[in-house]
């Protein structure tokens, strides 16, 4: 009986084991990333990104659909939404305005959900996370309208298509300098500087991570930059790098925020506590319009400028794909590049991404001391370069 | 076959004890809770909470006082009605009352007068050494915490306070910079750069529909932070309304402001605006919810008005909207006056016990429990490392200091079930409040309070302690209970019905405001 008995069980663990591989095999086949790359593949054909459909042809077929949902860092396309709305009557746009890192965090957390409830994204690239862990794996696509291809500058309408081209760069507070006061970018760290210079986190600022760490990349030239400063060569200890040493002694004079409105309010506003120098992104110098009192440093050794071009790109699983492709469309000016959607994006600040507008910001980049983003570098050592920061920021936040 | 049987009766056995013992807990677990007491509370519903009763600090409530917590929702535009019949109907129906945060059902005075008539409980009795309410009055200046808390050595609520620094600072002018762009204007700085700017805004159509709707600048008498006035005459001399505009004069005297040249210069000037149809009085007895609708229209017609929060005029989920006002910093007067007022935190009633109460002792338990800081952070934020988690040192708050708070899922303004949506009693810690990160939208209303409090800061009055000081409380307390006739005669002046140009009318009013001079 006991046999009989063991033999029973032994039956039954088999069953049970058999049952579990099957189940378990069905998961494999059935799980869920599987499933998303089906469905993405089912997707990138329906919306055909590669089309040659006319403004018209997208608008008709945009009446069908739904709503547009944007993410976007920039606070101009709600004017965009507004043109586009009364352009194309009966369509409706939603403006998610959100940081860019968080955006990032955002459609990785839809995409796993499965929840497509973004259909277009407009952010900057600055840590390279928005190519390799978005454009890379298929959860964004690039679309380049066929017809205004031929009209965007090199380097523009690649893997992302660049809308605006904008800067991370110093300004300085015009309310307490007649002219530029620095001329190398080592004189930020000298002790009347101490509390007067003010930037955005980056850590939670995209395109400030970006600038901090293109300084950290061109460690040879701050170095020869400490030189031409103080007549002697900057002593580097073992394991460290000039570009390390100059946040390292820097940071110690700034003000850390949470924005580049912040930076603005800070260097230029009446009430905004007076700092003189802020680090912040170009686009802001619309703002000068409005009586912001601040200005650019163009001319600075070994560099003033980082590059950090704006992107649009489509979301994979977008259900408003038409209306999306129609609104990237009249974000670049439509075909002739007169069309009012790039209006807000054309101040000064801003750079043209097209060969056939000029540049809104009167000085051209060829005359600033502007290095452009470097991705891969970016994104290949974004550990390393959280965690420096991190060490930093710990000593150095306001308490 | 005889080894089978045994098996089989050993499984059965086994099972029918399993089966006991589950039942055991089962019952011993409903008789538990058939003995708890049940604390029945009177709430207002609100739309961002989906449910009181299964609310997750209803449950976090329930765990650490062993109460079993009901809750009975007063009727919707009835809430006086239902409030009087309930401290007047038969003993023990409603435990305890928790009033929405930042708009009170009762009035003061009608608070006051149910405390009178002895229709709520003093919690007096309750109050030990060691109870969080105690500590509470300790913690923030025990001189005005208590005599704000306190009527006649009585407390007959436990408060709700917003420890926040955007509460620090009474108000705050917004502007439309839409109409700015439109109009190619410069942000105000003096009270002429504002003249010039509205006048353009009445004048100019920047809402572009073609008709003249545009209301310059809004004003609202239901409160001193939307009297926009009371931001001009900043540029002027302090005019500090919540603490019976007193100043310290050149000798180190507090002083009447309202009898100054300086004061009438400003209201002048705030004359002359309305005279020119720059400073609209349509809205002066508008509700502030009706002030808002206006301010949230489609129709884009209101070029600026004052408040303390962004959010107090426009809602937190129109980001376009939002996007439309920017904050100016206090305008600077022709003799470099730039004045911001400072307010001392102010508690309103978060809860309160009706003297009829079955359970008076066990709802000051859990209201008391609610002042602790562990239950201010679910009230406010929600489920520890579910919708926020503390913050590691190099995160910045909203105020770009050190953050203490990071926010996971952000739970504020929207539908949830993890808190009461601020109402009740809850008094968060202002480095908690303070200290919380910002989740990256732009739109957030608690970061653009945030950036715009910071331009007002720098601005508030130096001498503004004196105020506070026991030496002087007297007397500010009585300059701010004669305040009544000085805001009328203010508010007479800009809007026409005085002539601030005449010296005779001026003197009057002096007459009126200080009669022992």
């Amino acid at each position: 009986m006991n046999k009989e008995w063991n033999m029973i069980s032994r039956k039954g663990i088999m069953i049970l084991c058999m049952m579990l591989m099957i189940g378990l095999t069905g998961c494999a086949d059935n799980g869920p990333d599987s499933r998303r790359v089906k469905e993405m593949e089912q997707w990138v054909q329906t919306a055909n990104l590669s089309g040659t459909e006319s403004a018209e042809e997208l608008y008709q077929a945009a009446l069908e659909e739904d709503t547009l949902v944007i993410y976007s860092v920039s606070s101009r396309v709600f004017d965009v939404k507004d043109t586009f709305e009364k352009e194309y009557p009966g369509l409706t746009v939603e403006v998610k305005d959100i940081r860019g890192d968080d955006i990032v965090n955002k459609l990785l957390d839809n995409y796993e959900k499965g929840e497509f409830c973004c259909d277009l994204v407009i952010c900057s690239d600055c840590d390279g996370r928005l190519n390799k862990e978005l454009l890379e794996p298929g959860i964004l696509y690039p679309y380049i309208p066929w017809d205004i291809a031929p009209q965007m500058k090199e380097g523009h309408a690649d893997r992302e298509l660049v809308f605006v081209g904008e800067a991370l760069m110093f300004f300085y507070n015009e309310g307490v300098f007649d002219k530029q006061p620095i001329s190398n970018i080592w004189e930020l760290t000298e002790e009347q500087y101490k509390n007067r210079i003010i930037m955005a986190n980056p850590l939670s600022s995209f395109s400030t991570y970006g600038f901090c760490t293109a300084v950290l990349s061109e460690s040879d030239k701050i170095a020869e930059a400490y030189e031409e400063y103080s007549g002697d060569a900057l002593v580097i200890p073992e394991g460290k790098t000039a570009g390390e040493i100059f946040w390292e002694q820097a940071v110690k004079n700034i003000v850390f925020t949470n924005s580049s409105d912040e930076v603005m309010e800070g260097i230029g506003s009446a009430g905004g506590g007076g700092y003189w120098i802020g680090i912040m992104i170009s686009s802001k110098m619309r703002y000068q319009e409005l009586g912001y009192h601040f200005a650019p440093i163009y001319r600075l050794n070994p560099l003033s400028t980082v590059y950090t071009p704006n992107t649009v790109t489509i979301a994979g699983g977008s259900k408003n794909v038409n209306a999306a492709k129609l609104f990237v469309r009249y974000l670049l000016g439509e075909t002739d590049g007169t069309g009012e959607g790039i209006v807000p994006f054309r101040t000064e600040g801003t750079w043209s991404v097209r060969m056939d507008i000029p540049d809104a910001n009167s000085v051209p980049l060829s005359e600033i001391d502007c290095i452009p983003i470097n991705e891969e570098y970016l994104y290949e050592n974004m550990d390393t370069m959280s965690e420096f920061w991190k060490e930093l920021l710990k000593e150095n936040v306001t308490p | 076959m005889k080894q089978l049987l045994k098996n089989k009766f050993i499984s059965v056995l086994l099972i029918c004890a399993v089966v006991a013992i589950i039942s055991y807990l089962y019952i011993n677990r409903q008789q538990q809770e058939d003995k708890r007491t049940i604390v029945t509370i009177a709430v207002r519903q609100d739309d961002n909470v989906q449910n009181f009763d299964t609310n997750y600090y209803t449950k976090w409530l329930e765990d650490q006082t062993g109460y079993d917590i009901r809750f009975e929702y007063i009727s919707e535009g009835y809430e006086k009605e239902y409030l009087y019949a309930m401290l007047n109907s038969e003993r023990g129906r409603i435990d305890a009352v928790f009033l929405p945060e930042e708009e009170s059902l009762l009035t003061e005075e009608e608070f006051s007068n149910y405390a009178g008539e002895g229709l709520l409980y003093d919690m007096k009795e309750c109050m030990t050494e060691d109870c969080h309410f105690t500590a509470l009055l300790e913690q923030y200046d025990s001189i005005s915490m208590r005599e704000k808390l306190s009527e006649d050595g009585s407390f007959y609520y436990i408060p709700n306070m917003d420890t926040t620094r955007k509460n620090r600072n009474m108000q705050v002018m917004w502007i439309n910079m839409g109409w700015l762009k439109e109009l190619g204007l410069k942000l105000p700085e003096t009270p002429e750069e504002l003249c010039t700017v509205l006048l353009a805004f009445r004048g100019s159509d920047p809402n572009g529909n073609g008709l003249s709707d545009e209301l310059p600048l809004i004003s609202c008498e239901s409160s001193y932070e939307l009297q926009s006035y009371n931001f001009i005459l900043n540029a002027y001399i302090y005019n500090d309304p919540l603490h019976g505009r007193l100043y310290v004069d050149e000798n180190g005297n507090l002083t009447s402001a309202v009898t100054e040249p300086a004061f009438r210069e400003g209201l002048r000037v705030c004359a002359n605006m309305y005279a020119q149809g720059l400073l609209t009085e349509e809205c002066n007895h508008y509700s502030k919810r009706q002030l808002m609708e206006l301010v949230n229209s489609p129709l884009d017609c209101v070029g600026a008005f004052t408040s303390q929060s962004i959010a107090d005029m426009i809602y937190p989920n129109c980001p376009d909207i939002l996007a439309r006002f920017i904050q100016i910093p206090p305008l600077t007067g022709a003799t470099g006056e730039q004045n911001a007022v400072y307010c001392d935190y102010e508690p309103s009633v978060g809860g309160y016990i009706p003297a009829n109460s079955a359970h008076p002792r066990e709802a000051f338990e859990i209201m008391d429990l609610m002042l602790s800081e562990e239950a201010a952070l679910v009230a406010s934020f929600g489920e520890e490392n579910e919708d926020w988690k503390f913050s590691e040192s190099g995160d910045l708050s909203t105020y770009s200091s050190q953050a203490m708070i990071t926010t996971l899922q952000y739970i504020t303004d929207t539908v949830q079930n993890k808190h009461y949506a601020g109402a009740g009693p809850l008094v968060l810690s202002a480095e908690h409040a303070n200290g919380v990160t910002w989740n990256g939208n732009n739109s957030l209303v608690e970061y653009l309070d945030a950036r715009a409090v910071r331009s007002y800061e720098g601005c508030y009055y130096e001498d503004r302690e004196l105020f506070t000081s026991e030496e002087r409380l007297t007397y500010v307390q009585e300059a701010i209970d004669a305040s009544e006739q000085t805001d009328k005669g203010i508010s007479q002046f800009i809007f026409g019905e005085r002539d601030i140009t005449s010296d005779e009318e001026w003197a009057d009013f002096q007459n009126e405001v200080n009669p022992s001079e």
